[in-house]
């Protein structure tokens, strides 16, 4: 899951913020790699929730659209 | 049953009804963009300086899909903020020490929990939550899940209130709007009140204190600190009750003194349940122009929350056979030497049978989902008050804003049985109902019914759905009816014996809070927008009366025929047979 272009923006902007810091100390606890930054790339389970709950969102959005032609 | 019970009861109900008319008339006000004295000056520059951080024109008015469709993201949002705070907070600032990041599938459940008002939880929120989660997670989406909540109701009542347009007002106007005005003030006010009360508000860590008297296990450590859980509580308990969100600081909810210390602070929290409930009906009635349908809608709560109370009180106060045939003595009126009286498993010496049976009752009718005892303990027929008042739909008094919506679908319904009846086209407060009115309305009461029983299929069909429930046959079937049915209710209490915090409960009720949620709330807003396209049709003699007190006997009526033929049959698995099995 470390690989795919959100994966890596989000790796990157994650990056980005620990350059900054005081943010570091936010996020990571020092380790040297920015564990909010692994757990969204690294955890399929967590791309999996996410995709399902904005899934069911969308349902949710074609349900309005079947609603308005009933 | 004892009179100083019921004396408590009425006392409770008679503040809750003194209440209705002055904060309804003031919420009117607010949802209709009037001057509201002393509030404005305060509050005004906030709220313009909310809508030109989000660059939105207050003026603009939306049509119920442009309204859905913001609302809906909005939750999407919050969801997806809330699930990321719960995954990192191990690494955020702040205490107590030692809380990681929460597993993916309970803060999926949590998250949408919270999103959707609904507030179960399968967790321990004193050893789960860090403090920044509980404090701008939780809290945060306990003010706009019930701020959603009440936008909404309130797009529903312009939609009988307005005529021949398609514009029901501004998502973000009114939810600003409800938790600026409203939710804002009256819960900083209680939240003060419950800190004098001693609910603890703080942020310093948890508290190692010396036991009073160490204690030894049964394998010879003696045991002589104790670890105190402590925390920003009051500003959580506040909201909690007000929007009945109902999730608690401590796993033990409002049955733990530091989150309910005093008989005064239960009685203030059992009136912040139902109090914007209660008062949006007369806040309906003055957007409509006629406050006798506000009255006739509160009536009808009032009379099946009365009758509910009364059947719960009945049998806790009778007690449990078993417990009687052993020679305790479980009569209140016994003595000293008497214990409170009736079935006290499960509940706080505290409180005793009448205050818990009322609270039972009350965080069920109302959607909250806060306890003060454990339902799980109740007797079989007491115990299953609170599922039923949950599966009627929550309308009784039913969630900020969602009990009311939905409550008028029922008053829909029942004109449209009467107009049967009588041969007419039906009419409520002047609009014609009719075939798009009537498919939305089924949805509504349909689409609940349908997930809590499929739901409830599944838990019990499975190994996964069974190895939850800590009782083995009818109990335990009622256990996972309870879960399934306080999921889609969005109420989120539960029947403790349920170890829910497993990866087909946080998905599978997950899944049906959304359901519950969304999916009442847009078939609600479609028939938003139908209504407010509507011309007024003047009353004629042929016109039902929908003010008065046969109105009232036709709604109770018809919210209990539905609930009665929707559940009997599940019901009859789980309490009855347990009750006939207790030989009660």
């Amino acid at each position: 899951m470390e690989s795919g272009g959100i994966a890596t923006g989000v790796r990157a902007f994650a990056e980005s913020l620990q350059a900054h810091g005081p943010i570091q100390h936010f996020f990571d606890g020092g380790s040297g790699y920015l564990k909010v930054a692994r757990i969204l790339t690294g955890s399929a389970v967590d791309a999996i929730v996410i995709v399902v709950a904005t899934f069911f969102f969308a349902l949710t959005w074609g349900l309005m659209l079947v609603l308005q032609r009933l | 049953m004892t009179a100083q019970g019921w004396l408590q009861i009425v006392l409770f109900l008679g503040v809750v009804l003194l209440l209705v008319r002055p904060l309804g008339a003031y919420m009117a006000r607010v949802f209709e963009g009037k001057r509201i004295f002393g509030m404005d000056r305060a509050l005004r520059p906030v709220e313009n300086l909310v809508y030109k951080l989000g660059g939105i024109d207050p003026k603009s008015e939306m049509t119920w899909k442009r309204y859905a469709a913001s609302a809906l993201a909005f939750s999407l949002a919050g969801f997806l903020l809330l699930y990321l705070l719960q995954r990192v907070q191990g690494w955020l600032p702040g205490g107590p020490d030692g809380v990681g990041n929460v597993r993916p599938d309970l803060a999926f459940n949590t998250a949408v929990s919270f999103v959707t008002n609904t507030n179960w939880q399968a967790y321990a929120g004193e050893s789960t939550m860090k403090y920044v989660t509980q404090m701008i997670g939780l809290t945060v989406q306990n003010f706009v899940s019930a701020g959603a909540g009440i936008a909404v109701v309130i797009a529903l009542i312009r939609g009988f209130a307005r005529r021949t347009t398609d514009k029901l007002g501004n998502f973000w106007v009114d939810m600003t709007r409800a938790v600026l005005y409203v939710l804002l003030p009256l819960s900083m006010i209680l939240a003060i009140v419950m800190v004098s009360q001693g609910v603890v508000q703080t942020l310093e860590p948890s508290q190692q204190v010396q036991m009073a008297q160490p204690y030894v296990t049964s394998d010879g450590q003696t045991i002589t600190s104790q670890t105190i859980a402590v925390g920003p509580v009051a500003s959580q308990l506040a909201i909690k009750q007000l929007g009945t969100n109902g999730g608690g600081f401590f796993n033990a909810n409002s049955a733990h003194p530091f989150e309910n210390p005093t008989p005064l602070s239960g009685f203030l929290q059992l009136v912040a349940i139902l109090l914007i409930p209660a008062a949006l009906c007369y806040t309906f009635g003055r957007m409509v122009g006629n406050t006798r349908q506000g009255w006739v809608v509160l009536a009808t709560m009032t009379i099946i929350l009365v009758s509910m109370i009364a059947v719960a009180y009945h049998f806790e106060a009778q007690g449990v056979p078993k417990v009687a045939e052993l020679g305790v003595n479980v009569d209140a009126s016994g003595g000293a030497a008497a214990q409170a009286g009736g079935n006290m498993e499960g509940k706080e010496v505290r409180f005793g049978v009448a205050d818990s049976s009322a609270w039972a009752v009350a965080t069920t009718a109302a959607s909250n989902g806060s306890v003060n005892s454990m339902h799980d303990s109740y007797t079989p027929l007491g115990g299953m008050v609170p599922l039923v008042m949950i599966q009627l739909g929550e309308v009784v008094f039913g969630g900020v804003g969602s009990g009311l919506y939905v409550m008028l679908v029922f008053a829909i319904v029942a004109v449209f049985i009467a107009g049967l009846m009588v041969g007419r086209t039906p009419e409520y407060l002047g609009k014609k109902i009719e075939t798009y009115e009537m498919k939305m309305a089924s949805l509504i009461i349909l689409v609940p019914v349908i997930a809590i029983l499929v739901g409830t299929m599944v838990g019990v069909a499975t190994g996964a759905g069974r190895s939850g429930a800590a009782n083995p046959g009818a109990h335990g079937f009622s256990e996972i009816l309870y879960a399934f049915t306080s999921a889609v209710g969005n109420n989120g209490s539960a029947f403790a014996g349920l170890s829910a915090n497993t990866t087909f409960y946080n998905l599978a009720l997950g899944v049906c809070m959304l359901i519950g949620r969304f999916w009442i709330m847009v078939p609600t807003l479609a028939l938003a927008g139908s209504l407010a396209k509507k011309k007024h049709t003047p009353e004629s003699v042929g016109t039902l009366r929908t003010d008065g007190p046969m109105f009232i006997g036709l709604l109770v009526v018809v919210v209990i025929v539905v609930g009665a033929l929707s559940f009997l049959p599940a019901l009859a698995l789980g309490p009855v047979v347990e009750q006939l099995a207790m030989g009660g």
